[in-house]
């Protein structure tokens, strides 16, 4: 059985309007978890609650082998938030000095190279840089202490492709090591594609699937048919459908199986986007 | 700790020299209209009250949610504020005492006064320190100024109350300086716990 870096079972949060709504997925050692869904479905409430920074009303977080984020030691924790959570007025020099303070694994040579391989002056205040560059050091932060597992919310975004890339190979290079794992929500699902080993869904509150990656890519597909088609696809078939200006669109969890009973049809593979696409804006049959 | 409070330091540096430029502008004045004395108070009030900007500072970027994930955590967190407003207030007493020390040679005043206003200062410190601390982590920004602003008004009273009942006596100013440490302990302790449960 694979080792899990972050396990929760049933996790539950009430807000006024919104609910998280009994969330359950797993982080294995070694992998990379994508965490996609919609503004508003519950991923950073989902990253909150994993983290401690929100009480939940049921559920339970097993972080790194301990029984919840109160009781893990964070030293192994690296986070990057979507926005900047450093003051403002502080040069990355000085928050280099404040870091040591905080973290006993704390690796200042780590933290400088990393600065540097980022371009981004120490000597400057936050609140000069861009977005960005204030991205760039939250991820420079979240690499300089000697962590397991790496939470990041949003992390690429504001990032050129460049620095994405960059970012997506490092945390390439952090699941070498076997006991390293990263959990990443992210809007750009094609970055998710070309790292994550895992995707898990969330749509308003609840999660759609938690597959590998490569299950999804390989298997999930869309039939792109006229009405009379539609019409003929059997509704067990059926993930989700729109109905489009000059055509239908279904998403189907199996594209072999669908262009094998549906030959009239074109069946074509699903991108994350696609398949995210069809499952917030389509219907069920 | 240590990282919280050089954090706080490097926030602190940037405010001293106009902090400093107030105090003597303001202090020079009520030491000719009151006493030298009144320095204490002005110069322990004035430091404390830094504190302020500090959270207000994290809590605007986000800071606090930073420091909660990291092995420091909340509880640190609120115990390196309540341990830096001390700290702020001790100096500001001293400073002020340097000062007012200073100031009688051209002023004049008595031993008297200078205990008294020592007396009034620690009463204010920790008292508003109670109310301000706990408005600050816990409200939001309108609210805490409000806080922040009746937090002195509130100690002032609360040390002529006692001294209308007790008189100006030593067991006045061991009745209030007791009393005021129980305050402050209790905000310290209470903060943690509300704080401890708070979504961040």
């Amino acid at each position: 059985m694979e080792a899990m870096a972050l396990e929760l079972q049933g996790v539950t949060k009430q807000y006024g309007d919104f609910t998280l709504d009994h969330v359950s997925f797993t982080v294995p050692k070694g992998s990379i978890v994508g965490l996609i869904g919609e503004n508003g479905a519950g991923k950073s409430t989902t990253i909150n609650a994993v983290l401690g920074l929100i009480h939940t009303q049921e559920g339970t977080v097993r972080l790194l082998g301990s029984r919840g984020p109160e009781e893990v030691n964070r030293e192994e924790m690296g986070v990057v938030f979507d926005g900047n959570n450093y003051p403002t007025m502080l040069t990355p020099r000085q928050m280099g000095k404040v870091f040591p303070g905080l973290y006993r694994s704390w690796d200042e040579e780590k933290y400088r190279e990393i600065l540097e391989r980022f371009q981004i002056p120490a000597n400057k205040k936050i609140k000069e840089f861009s977005k960005g560059m204030k991205m760039k050091y939250s991820i420079a932060v979240a690499f300089s202490h000697h962590v397991k597992l790496l939470i990041l919310d949003e992390a690429t975004s504001g990032l050129d492709p460049i620095m994405r890339d960059e970012v997506l190979d490092m945390l390439l290079e952090f699941i070498q090591d076997e006991d390293h794992a990263v959990l990443v929500s992210s809007h750009i699902t094609s970055d998710l594609e070309k790292v994550a080993d895992y995707i898990v869904f969330l749509h308003k509150g609840k999660i759609i699937f938690s597959s590998p990656k490569d299950d999804l890519l390989e298997n999930y597909g869309i039939i792109k048919c006229s009405a009379d088609q539609f019409a003929k696809i059997r509704k067990e078939d059926i993930l989700s459908y729109r109905k489009l200006d000059c055509e239908w669109q279904v998403l189907v969890a199996n594209r072999h199986e669908a262009k094998k009973k549906y030959p009239q049809a074109l069946v074509v593979p699903a991108s994350l986007d696609e398949i995210m696409l069809l499952y917030v804006k389509g219907e069920e049959k | 700790m240590r990282g919280l409070l050089l954090k706080d330091f490097y926030i602190i540096r940037s405010l001293v020299i106009l902090l400093l430029v107030v105090y003597l502008v303001i202090g020079i004045s009520l030491s000719y209209l009151a006493t030298p004395w009144v320095l204490v108070v002005l110069a322990t009030a004035m430091l404390g009250m830094i504190i302020s900007s500090t959270i207000t500072v994290d809590k605007s970027c986000g800071w606090i949610r930073t420091v909660a994930i990291t092995p420091a955590g909340r509880q640190t967190y609120i115990n390196g504020k309540y341990l830096l407003y001390l700290l702020l207030s001790a100096a500001g007493l001293v400073f002020g005492v340097a000062f007012g020390a200073a100031a009688t040679l051209f002023a004049g005043s008595t031993v008297e006064e200078a205990y008294l206003y020592l007396w009034i200062s620690a009463v204010l410190a920790l008292i508003a320190g109670s109310i301000l601390l706990p408005c600050h982590f816990l409200l939001d920004e309108m609210k805490s100024m409000i806080g922040t602003i009746a937090a002195y008004p509130a100690a002032a009273g609360f040390f002529v109350v006692f001294v209308l009942l007790l008189g100006p006596s030593p067991l006045a100013c061991a009745v209030t300086l007791i009393l005021s440490v129980c305050a402050f302990g209790g905000s310290w302790q209470a903060t943690k716990k509300i704080l401890e449960r708070k979504d961040l």
